[in-house]
């Protein structure tokens, strides 16, 4: 995974580079907006963080020309303006994701992440949190290395729940990743399914927050 | 308040009237004076041709001449020597004249102007009554006045409304400046050009101008601030995080203090430019439609970490209609939503409850937003102080802040227009925060 970092703070660059590093990422920095441009023409990057306030041309620009040459590299936008209309503006221009500064480095790798699995070349297609173990792509839960049988919706709603683990999921967004996999959702099917779903795993693994949603917490970083 | 529409109609009516007047007046005492002149001169002829004429001839027709004069108007003596030779029935038996010439005379109840001519011993004196004279003339006058008289209110009217077509630029100079609210700079454009309010208009134009660069120079300032503290920041705390990598683990304890001033520091700075971005006198709400539940269950789950490294819980009850939207920014209502919540969390005790109400009012078409959190709760003394800039309770400076949530919801709530009141939670103990924001007719979906 190769990502191009577009950033004229030199110091800033430097720090996140090294944080890229040590999560496994292979990084280069460039400082002007036009290099970018050329670099990304080349191939061979596959993400680019970009900030918004460079010294040759704006940000925006840049998107947009990369955008132009049918390039369809996912940007992340990084900018310190975190005013409403700048978020607009980067998505209007062709941005993927938009992350105001200052950033915690967990949101930024959180939102790499997915990134990544949009590109479809997540390195390690399993989540693992606590005794919990989901393999994306084999479709296979264990607890505790005993593997569990989950019906295919209850499937989606845990991986939904892992992938944003120590985040609420509300029952909307729930109901909406099931029916955009092309499932009728009947009032209560996030419950029944969710109910179902908690006598299969540890206890206590999925928690409820009442009127806001379900949320797995996670108590150590792990990818 | 005085009008210049009213001044000037009534300056240029006054002037037209009194002109009017004047010369109505002038002309009156000039016809009474063409008048006289004119009588004056038939008395001269008639008093010549009467003189000449042989009165004790047959030729002299007395009845004649009586019935041509005695129309009340004109009177006739004829004198020779001092014998009345004749007179008509208006004038007495005695010379109403003794001198040559003309003369104003009063008898039978009447003015007369007479006129005495003398020749070879005999007086001939004639004369006619000013009053039918004057009747005459006011009649002359009052046929040649009618006209103006109609003409005048014709007048009027013309003058009102010419001054009110002409002050039309004015008006909508005024029109267009008492509509423009503290935001709207654009310059003003008049649908036509006039030389009078061209410099006007141009020094408005310039002053709106000069404010507009200045209130995008104090914005743009923020910016700027912004971007000159948040980089720093940025670098401060992913350097720390990556220092933790590096450094044995003795030493984490204080990187992590670090780390957490950091993450202070950088909440501050975020609150202290949210604080001035949406400053009522210049901040722009870009109104949008926001599913409220929906970014209220976001807004919590974006502090869901905080309240599990409490132990604490939290529990949302959304009693409005499904799919109901609110006007409002969706930034603006994050972070109030984000402040509240933040504090309710702050001073809430480990294990503690937060609840959350959102409702509709229907009486006072209000979105009411209710945040209780369990606890203790300030008197009521400061709960009344609580929502002033950088106001914090004396029995919590314990707890980390600035104290400017508060303030940055209260000016939220007011872009709103609406209110906010603290008071004691009745169900958990704590402080109960409301919220009543106006749903603006018309515009919630």
């Amino acid at each position: 995974m190769h990502i191009l970092l577009v950033e004229d703070e030199i110091a800033l660059a430097n720090e996140i580079c090294q944080s890229l590093r040590q999560a496994q990422y292979a990084v280069s920095h460039l400082g002007h907006g036009k290099q970018a441009i050329i670099a990304a023409q080349n191939g061979d990057v596959d993400i680019i963080i970009l900030d918004l306030g460079l010294p040759d041309i704006d940000g925006l620009d840049v998107i947009k020309k990369i955008r132009s040459l049918q390039l369809a590299i996912p940007i992340l936008v990084l900018t310190a303006r975190g005013q409403l209309s700048d978020k607009i503006n980067g998505l209007d221009a062709g941005a993927d994701d938009y992350l105001p500064k200052p950033f915690a480095l967990e949101e930024l790798l959180a939102r790499l992440r997915v990134l990544q699995r949009r590109l479809g070349t997540v390195m390690s297609s399993t989540i693992e949190i606590s005794q919990v173990s989901l393999n994306i792509d084999s479709m296979l839960v264990t607890v505790n290395d005993t593997m569990i049988q989950l019906r295919r919706k209850e499937f989606m709603v845990l991986r939904a729940l892992m992938e944003r683990a120590n985040r609420i999921v509300s029952k909307a967004q729930l109901e909406s990743m099931l029916y955009e996999w092309g499932h009728e959702v009947s009032s209560n099917a996030i419950e029944v399914h969710v109910h179902n779903l908690r006598k299969k795993l540890p206890e206590h693994f999925i928690t409820n927050i009442r009127g806001v949603g379900y949320c797995i917490p996670k108590s150590e970083s792990a990818t | 308040m005085h009008s210049l529409q009213r001044l000037i109609t009534f300056l240029l009516l006054s002037s037209v009237i009194l002109v009017v007047t004047v010369a109505v007046l002038g002309g009156y005492r000039q016809l009474v004076l063409n008048t006289q002149q004119l009588y004056d001169g038939e008395l001269q002829s008639v008093a010549h041709s009467l003189i000449q004429i042989p009165l004790d001839s047959s030729s002299f027709d007395s009845q004649a001449l009586l019935s041509t004069a005695d129309n009340g108007f004109l009177t006739i003596q004829i004198w020779q020597d001092t014998q009345l030779l004749f007179h008509t029935q208006n004038s007495p038996t005695y010379p109403v004249s003794q001198v040559p010439g003309f003369m104003d005379v009063n008898f039978l109840d009447d003015r007369w102007r007479v006129f005495m001519l003398e020749a070879n011993d005999r007086q001939v004196i004639v004369g006619y009554s000013l009053s039918v004279r004057g009747l005459q003339t006011d009649q002359f006058i009052a046929s040649s006045i009618w006209p103006l008289l109609i003409a005048l209110p014709i007048l009027v009217i013309l003058i009102i409304g010419s001054v009110k077509f002409g002050l039309r630029p004015m008006q909508q100079l005024t029109k267009l400046l008492a509509k423009r609210s503290s935001q709207a700079l654009q310059p003003i454009e008049l649908d036509h050009d006039y030389a009078e309010l061209n410099p006007v208009v141009a020094t408005i134009n310039r002053l709106l101008n000069e404010v507009e660069q200045g209130m995008s120079r104090e914005k743009s300032f923020s910016g700027n601030v912004a971007h000159e503290l948040r980089t720093p920041l940025s670098i401060l705390a992913l350097s720390l995080q990556n220092s933790l990598n590096e450094i044995p683990k003795d030493y984490h304890g204080r990187i992590d203090t670090q780390k957490n001033e950091v993450a202070r520091l950088t909440r501050i700075v975020n609150q202290l430019l949210l604080l001035s971005q949406t400053h009522p006198e210049h901040h722009q709400v870009i109104w949008q439609s926001i599913p409220i539940e929906a970014l209220t269950q976001e807004v919590i789950s974006d502090h869901y970490s905080s309240f599990m490294a409490k132990e604490q819980s939290i529990e949302l009850v959304c009693d409005l209609p499904s799919d109901f939207m609110y006007i409002s920014e969706s930034e603006l209502f994050s972070s109030l939503l984000g402040n509240v919540l933040s504090n309710a969390h702050k001073y809430a005790p480990v294990g503690g409850k937060v609840m959350l109400w959102l409702s509709l009012d229907e009486a006072s078409k209000s979105l009411m937003l209710r945040i209780d959190n369990e606890g203790t709760c300030p008197s009521s003394s400061t709960l009344s102080m609580m929502s002033q800039r950088f106001y914090r309770a004396p029995e919590h400076h314990h707890i980390q802040g600035a104290g400017l949530g508060l303030a940055l919801v209260k000016q939220i709530v007011a872009l709103h227009e609406g209110t906010i009141t603290f008071m004691q939670s009745d169900s958990l103990g704590g402080v109960s925060v409301n919220i009543s924001l106006p749903v603006f007719a018309g515009l919630s979906a």
